[in-house]
This record gives C-alpha cells, sequence and structure tokens, in this order.
C-alpha cells in the first residue's frame, strides 16, 4: 500500500462556515420569513431582502458513493456546489439565482429523484439499521421504510394531511432513533426469551454485568453451569442482557414482530411533547413488503386524516377524542398487552369515571 | 460485475415511487465485493427473518476508544465480502452542510478503503461510511484527519453533538445552534475519542420550540432556543393573514395559553401569560417573531426505553443566555459530569441517576436553584428530606 | 508526578483484571488514585492516554466501553 499521509487526532470536524453557501453566510441570524411553495420546495427571505430557494428531495439514507456523486453533480450545476442533508435524512439544494429553480427540478424528476418532504405530510421516516447491519434487530429497519414510503408517497410529494405526521422505525427496542415521540413508530419486538448457551457464556460474558442488564431482575447466577438461569415469568423479553452477553440470543424468527405506537410528538407547538403510545402490541413480521403492518399504519392515517381538526398532530387529535374512541374508531383490537405494568404504569391507568361509550 | 446471488425477495423493495436502498446497494455492487456479499446476507435475512451480524469486537484506530463499530457477520465463509463490515462514524458539520468538494472528497476515500457505501447521517448524526475491514482503519483515519476530518463518537462517551440549521437558514433561531455545536464538539474532543463516563452523553441542540433535532426526545442534555420579552407583531401582515387562515380558529383558539385576542382586525397577545409553544408564529411566520431577550432553557435525561423506559429530558436551567465564550454553560456540563463520575454505575445514563438519587440531591450536587419551571406539579406524597441546618438540635 | 509509574501501574491493573472483572476507564482512574500517592484524576487519564496511543492498551466495547490488554 502507498504511504499513507500524517494522522491528525482530535481536530474535530471542519467547521461548517466552509460549506455554507454564500448567500447564508451573507445573511445568517438576518432571516426574516419562510414561504413554501410546494411540496418539495420553499423560498427564505433575509431582512436585506435576499433569498434562498431550497429544493427537497427523498433519500433512503442508506447511499451508495455513486448516488453521492449524482446529488454533487446537481448541486454544481444549479447550486454553486452547495447542499445539505435534513434532520431526517432528506436532501436540501440550495439555490441563490431563482432562474435555476425549475430546471433544478426539473432535472431532478428527470433523473428519478422524489420532490417532497415539506410542509403538512409525512416527511422521510427516521429509521434505524435493522439486518443491513445490527445484531440485536427483531427486523429491518429499511425494508420497511421502503414499503410504507410507497404507499404513502403522495402525502411525501403532494398531498396534505391535518399536520406533519412524523414516522420512525426503530429494528428493536434499543431505538436507536427518536421512535418513542413519534406520531407514528414501528419497533421490532421478541416475544420470547433469551435461550442461554451455558458453554460459551462463562467465557464470552461476565455474569454479575449480565444479570445487572435485566430490568426484572429475571436473571440469576446458576452455580452448577457457572452460568446464568432466567426466571421466565419474569422476562420481558426486552434483550438488554443480549446487549451484553451475545451468549443469551434472543431473536426468535417465528414470534419476532413489529409493535406500532402513536400518538408522540417532539415539538412544544400547542401541546407539550408527548411519549407514543401502544396501538398494536404484534404484527408478524412479513418481509419483504409487510403488508399488515403497512394496512395498519394506513388505517392510522386515512382514520387521522378524517378526524383530526386542522394543524391538530396525531396525538393531539387521540387526546380529544380519547384512547377509547381511538381503538373504536380504528378498530384495532385492545388486549391486556396495552395496559401497563412496567415502571410508569401507574401514571396510565385512568382515575375517572368519564370516558366515551 | 453482475450479480453474485438471485435476490428474489430484495428485488421486490426495488419496485415503488420511493428511492430504494436495494438499488443504492446494488449501485454499490458494482464497485466493491462488500456490497455484492452484503446483497446475500441481506436476501438470506429476508429469507430467514434473522439478522446475520455479530456482536462488535475490539476493533478502532490506535488512541481513539470510539468512531468505529466493529460488526463481523456470522456466516464469514459463505459471504466473505462481510466478514468484517465495520462502520466508521465521521464527525458532520453542523447543520449538515457541504460543499459537494468536500462530499466528493470524503467518497473518494471511502471508494478506495469501503463498500461505497454510507448512511447520511447516522441517527446521532454523524456520516456513517458502512462496511470494511479492520486493516483498513488506519488508512482511512489518515485519509481522513490529514484532510480536517475527525471522528464521532461512541462507546461510554461524549458522542457526536448535532443540532438543527438554526441561524442558518431559519428565522426562529433563538440561539445559534451551529456555531454552540461546533464549539461543544471543539470543547470536548478527549471526551469524545476516549470513552471515560459511566455510559453515552448526547447533546442536541434546538434553535426554538419546534425542536427539528428532537433533541428534547433523544439527548441527554438537551439545549433548546427560546425567549423573554414581547413576541414582535406586524399588524399589516396579520392582516394579510386574514385573507388565507381563520385566525380565530386556527391561531387564537389553538393558543394553548388562551393568551391571544383577536378583535376588529388587530392581534393582542398577553405576554405574561404566553408559555412560549411557537404555534402562533409558526402559522404566521411573516407577521410574528421571537421575543427580543434570546437564549435556551437546557433540559436534562432523556433517552429511548432500555432500561427502565424512555425519559424525556426535563427542565434544569429555564434560562440561560448562550454566546461565546459559553463559559457559563461549560462550567454547568463540568459539575453534571462530575457528579455523574462519581455516582454513576456502569450503563447507567444520567437521567436514570438523576432518577435514583432524586432530583433535589442532583440540583444540590450541580448547585443549581430549585424553580418551579423544572416541574409539572410540586410533589404530592409527604416524604421528603431535610437538610442538617433545617433541624433544630 | 512520574507519569511512567502511574503507567506500570495502569497496565498491572489490567493485566490483573483481564479474564475477571472488566475494568472501565473511570474504574481504572479511581482505583490508581486509590493506591497510587500522588496520582489524580488528569495525570491518571494522561497516562491512560500515552498507554493507548502506544497500543500498550485498547478500548473494548461491550455495551460499555472497557479497557482491556490487546488480542494476541
Amino acid at each position: 500500500m502507498a504511504e499513507l499521509p500524517q494522522r491528525q487526532t482530535d481536530i474535530g470536524p471542519p467547521h461548517y462556515e466552509k460549506f455554507l453557501p454564500p448567500v447564508i453566510k451573507k445573511n445568517y441570524g438576518q432571516w426574516s420569513y419562510h414561504e413554501v411553495l410546494s411540496h418539495g420546495h420553499m423560498v427564505h427571505t433575509a431582512k436585506s431582502g435576499d433569498k434562498i430557494w431550497t429544493v427537497r428531495v427523498a433519500s433512503p439514507r442508506l447511499l451508495s458513493t455513486t448516488t453521492i456523486y449524482e446529488m454533487c453533480d446537481v448541486a454544481d450545476k444549479y447550486c454553486g456546489g452547495h447542499l445539505r442533508f435534513t434532520t431526517r435524512n432528506n436532501v436540501e439544494f440550495l439555490v441563490s439565482d431563482e432562474k435555476n429553480v425549475t430546471p433544478l427540478m426539473e432535472d431532478l424528476k428527470k433523473r428519478g429523484f422524489l420532490l417532497g418532504g415539506i410542509g403538512d405530510g409525512i416527511s422521510n421516516i427516521v429509521h434505524t439499521q435493522g439486518w443491513v447491519h445490527c445484531h440485536s434487530a427483531a427486523t429491518d429497519a429499511s425494508g420497511l421504510v421502503k414499503a410504507m414510503m410507497d404507499e404513502f408517497a403522495d402525502y411525501f410529494t403532494k398531498t396534505s394531511l391535518p399536520a406533519r405526521v412524523r414516522i420512525a422505525v426503530a429494528c428493536c427496542v434499543n431505538m436507536c432513533g427518536a421512535v418513542h415521540c413519534s406520531d407514528i413508530a414501528l419497533v421490532g419486538v421478541h416475544k420470547t426469551p433469551p435461550r442461554i448457551n451455558a458453554e460459551t457464556l462463562k467465557n464470552q460474558c461476565e455474569i454479575p454485568s449480565t444479570i445487572s442488564s435485566c430490568p426484572t431482575t429475571a436473571i440469576s447466577p446458576d452455580p452448577k453451569t457457572k452460568s446464568v438461569k432466567i426466571k421466565l415469568e419474569k422476562c420481558m423479553y426486552c434483550g438488554n442482557c443480549y446487549s451484553v452477553c451475545p451468549s443469551m440470543p434472543i431473536a426468535d424468527p417465528v414470534n419476532d414482530g413489529i409493535a406500532i405506537v402513536v400518538g408522540g410528538k417532539v415539538s412544544n407547538l400547542r401541546s407539550n411533547p408527548k411519549f407514543s403510545k401502544l396501538a398494536i402490541p404484534w404484527i408478524p413480521n412479513n418481509p419483504p413488503r409487510w403488508p399488515e403492518v403497512v394496512a395498519a399504519v394506513k388505517t392510522i392515517i386515512d382514520t387521522y386524516k378524517a378526524g383530526a381538526k386542522k394543524h391538530e398532530r396525531v396525538g393531539e387529535w387521540v387526546e380529544r377524542i380519547g384512547w377509547e374512541k381511538f381503538f373504536a374508531l380504528t378498530g384495532f383490537e385492545f388486549k391486556a398487552q396495552h395496559i401497563d405494568n412496567f415502571t410508569f404504569a401507574r401514571e396510565t391507568f385512568r382515575t375517572t369515571s368519564s370516558f366515551k361509550w | 460485475m453482475g450479480k453474485k446471488y438471485a435476490t428474489p425477495l430484495l428485488d421486490e423493495l426495488k419496485k415503488g415511487a420511493f428511492p430504494s436502498f436495494v438499488t443504492e446497494i446494488e449501485k454499490a455492487a458494482e464497485k466493491t465485493e462488500y456490497a455484492r456479499d452484503l446483497l446475500g446476507l441481506l436476501e438470506q435475512s429476508y429469507r430467514e427473518k434473522l439478522t446475520h451480524w455479530k456482536h462488535g469486537g475490539i476493533v478502532g484506530v490506535r488512541g481513539y476508544g470510539g468512531g468505529v463499530i466493529g460488526r463481523y457477520s456470522d456466516l464469514p465463509d459463505k459471504y466473505p465480502g462481510v466478514a468484517h463490515f465495520h462502520t466508521v462514524r465521521v464527525n458532520q458539520p453542523s447543520g449538515f452542510y457541504y460543499t459537494t468538494a468536500a462530499l466528493r472528497e470524503v467518497m473518494g476515500i471511502w471508494d478506495k478503503y469501503g463498500s461505497g457505501l454510507t448512511n447520511m447521517h447516522g441517527s446521532t448524526g454523524d456520516m456513517v461510511l458502512l462496511g470494511t475491514n479492520t486493516e483498513s482503519l488506519e488508512a482511512i483515519f489518515a485519509e481522513l484527519s490529514s484532510r480536517g476530518w475527525d471522528l464521532g463518537g461512541s462507546g461510554s462517551a461524549m458522542r457526536t453533538p448535532s443540532c438543527c440549521l438554526g441561524k442558518s437558514r431559519c428565522e426562529w433561531a433563538c440561539i445559534d445552534t451551529m456555531a454552540l455545536t461546533n464549539e461543544i464538539t471543539q470543547h470536548f474532543q478527549d471526551e469524545m475519542h476516549r470513552p471515560a463516563f459511566p455510559y453515552k452523553f448526547k447533546f442536541k441542540v434546538a434553535g426554538c420550540a419546534v425542536d427539528c433535532i428532537a433533541s428534547i426526545a433523544r439527548a441527554d442534555m438537551s439545549i433548546i432556543g427560546t425567549w423573554k420579552g414581547d413576541i414582535g407583531i406586524k399588524q399589516d401582515e396579520v392582516a394579510n393573514y386574514s385573507k388565507t387562515m381563520d385566525i380565530q380558529k386556527e391561531i387564537i383558539d389553538m393558543c394553548p395559553t388562551g393568551c391571544m385576542t383577536y378583535t376588529g382586525g388587530k392581534l393582542s397577545i398577553d405576554n405574561s401569560n404566553c408559555n412560549r409553544c411557537m404555534h402562533c408564529i409558526a402559522q404566521m411566520t411573516k407577521a410574528l417573531s421571537p421575543g427580543p431577550e434570546r437564549g435556551a432553557t437546557i433540559l436534562l435525561g432523556s433517552k429511548a426505553p432500555i432500561v427502565t423506559g424512555a425519559l424525556m429530558s426535563w427542565v434544569i436551567v429555564p434560562f440561560i443566555k448562550l454566546e461565546p465564550p459559553y463559559e457559563e454553560f461549560f462550567e454547568l456540563v463540568g459539575k453534571i459530569w462530575e457528579w455523574w463520575d462519581e455516582h454513576g454505575k456502569n450503563r447507567e445514563r444520567i437521567g436514570e441517576l438523576i432518577e435514583r438519587m432524586g432530583f433535589p440531591t442532583f440540583l444540590k450536587g450541580v448547585e443549581l436553584t430549585p424553580h418551579p419551571a423544572m416541574i409539572k406539579s410540586p410533589r404530592r406524597d409527604p416524604f421528603f428530606f431535610w437538610d442538617e441546618e433545617d433541624i433544630q438540635r | 508526578m512520574d507519569i511512567e509509574s502511574i503507567k506500570k501501574e495502569i497496565v498491572a491493573l489490567i493485566e490483573e483484571s483481564m479474564g475477571k472483572k472488566k475494568l472501565k476507564p473511570g474504574d481504572v482512574f479511581k482505583k490508581i488514585v486509590e493506591i497510587h500517592p500522588g496520582a489524580t484524576k488528569d495525570n491518571a487519564k494522561a497516562a491512560l492516554r500515552e498507554l493507548m496511543d502506544a497500543g500498550t492498551l485498547v478500548y473494548s466495547y461491550k455495551g460499555g466501553s472497557y479497557v482491556e490488554m490487546p488480542p494476541k
């Protein structure tokens, strides 16, 4: 291998200023307002009168260098070599010359990019690695996202909903994304306890940290095998023991599935940020297109669209109508699994006699 | 180079309107054995409904304890191209802005040493280079760092801070999120690259209460821009909005505190009762703007459900001016980390530690004064502690 | 403060711990401050950094970060 350049440590990321388009550098902190022109583009106006147009396209987040080079070609042609990514992994092309906006949008369409993601619709789905790259994935993430966004593409490109609907996918309960505060989130879940490989556990794992990893104290030492044992009735299948001890695999292709939680938000707009709550505890893992999951999410979106007031997020709509009504309207079966018996349980019990029939 | 494996299940995911990750892997498979074998391995996962990745191990670049996630396939003989498939986290520039020259530079390095696959970006914010072998890691690091790029955080360390785009393109930003994020990242390089905390610690900086970076849900320390003083009103622009919007229904009736009125074509706000939720400003951005004294609220503790349930961050500093050199802020972070270091158990996040030790104990430990903005309501039980000085002996 | 003697102590500590209880960097600092006269968290940190830079010790990850001898 050829000689390598001199490495440096502790230099941190390049300073962002190097990457800002000139109009942004000039008007930094001096923006006055913005206007959404379509689901695919918007314009920001500065106090100076300068404008910057943003054209947004979808990304699967998992991008090849080939596609990134193509995005660079487009940005070189219309954007003076400037582009950015959003916190939901969309790609934004930044245009300071209005006459480039339409040609840019046409070119992007011609190349097969999907314009959208701005305003009150469904923007890109935040998601985790899944079977593409993760050892603890109970399901795939990219495939679920693709199956859902194909179904809901119109809400990305042109059709509005009462408010933004933020969807997220986590391939296991570790939730490497903001899944627990999303309008709708899918979570890969297990239904069966981990299996102990006593032979390898001795060498691979530390018994004290394996025991302390369990939130329900279901794991205890097993002196006979110099390993651990699990009190099965206490295990809630979280898989945290597997995170610290590879000898306790929990993946179970027959019983792993997908839970759907709804009604979370992170913004403070109108109502306080909310956690997402359980709508469906388990749907079978059915790759490659998860039709049962897509259908359930569609039911939630259709019901929300029909019932919510303008600007009302999914969680605000559910709280206004009540959870009993949510189950009635969606037709989702209410089960024992919906009733909390974990850390925050007592806060969730209904302590009033008023509710809806 | 053609396909190595038949992938009938993955092929189903090339259909449809939304861009396909399978197509992306196939594009990379034109160039690399990593991506070719990833397609085979992933197809097998789709067939068996089972992941084929193992736990990470000891892998990284010399001197750093983070930035590389070790990943090995459990089928190395069948898919040798992904026997090693390590991730390199590259610290993104604040706000995720790039020039094409900068992106081409990083992608060029990645094409030389890796799979040609990326995540733009990972959940924490890093540019994620997905899939390389152990032997290439030092070379990738030398190529990146010599050109001004550094790795992000992983393990029990400060994780790569990230932010919304703030003042660069948003009229609502009450703090300079990008400057602060860059400053935090540079200030704590050692804490990021050499994991020495009980567990991970994430910073996310949002310019306003809309929180586009989801800081309140997924940062151990959430910094959210806000203001004091009166919301700016341009009545002529209010009049313009009244032509396209039912102001009474969409703004006044939806205000959570009922602090707004709209009579005779004039919008009034009782600012002393406003809780700064941003709904009216977000809907009438030409007419309304955040008040004049800008700063941030600092909240602490959010995390995903592992181990005992998800937490959202809660207020520890109701208002702080956040301007360079951020001395007061860094001092506070130092105190919090010291308290965590002293009391935290292995794999215990700061939020969980505060729950275990008690919020008042934390406040005392880091010398913060209790304030009603820190709670939703006072306690409803009669069980509380007193200090020695509160007792008559 | 003699950083070389702290480095020796850290290596001895990690050698001792291998195959028993894995130590986190924080555990190492606490232990060194306890057993080594004149050691502080800061110079223990500096010593560990030198050992890591030299490759004498390595970081590992098992649901959290630990200090270990490099794999043989």
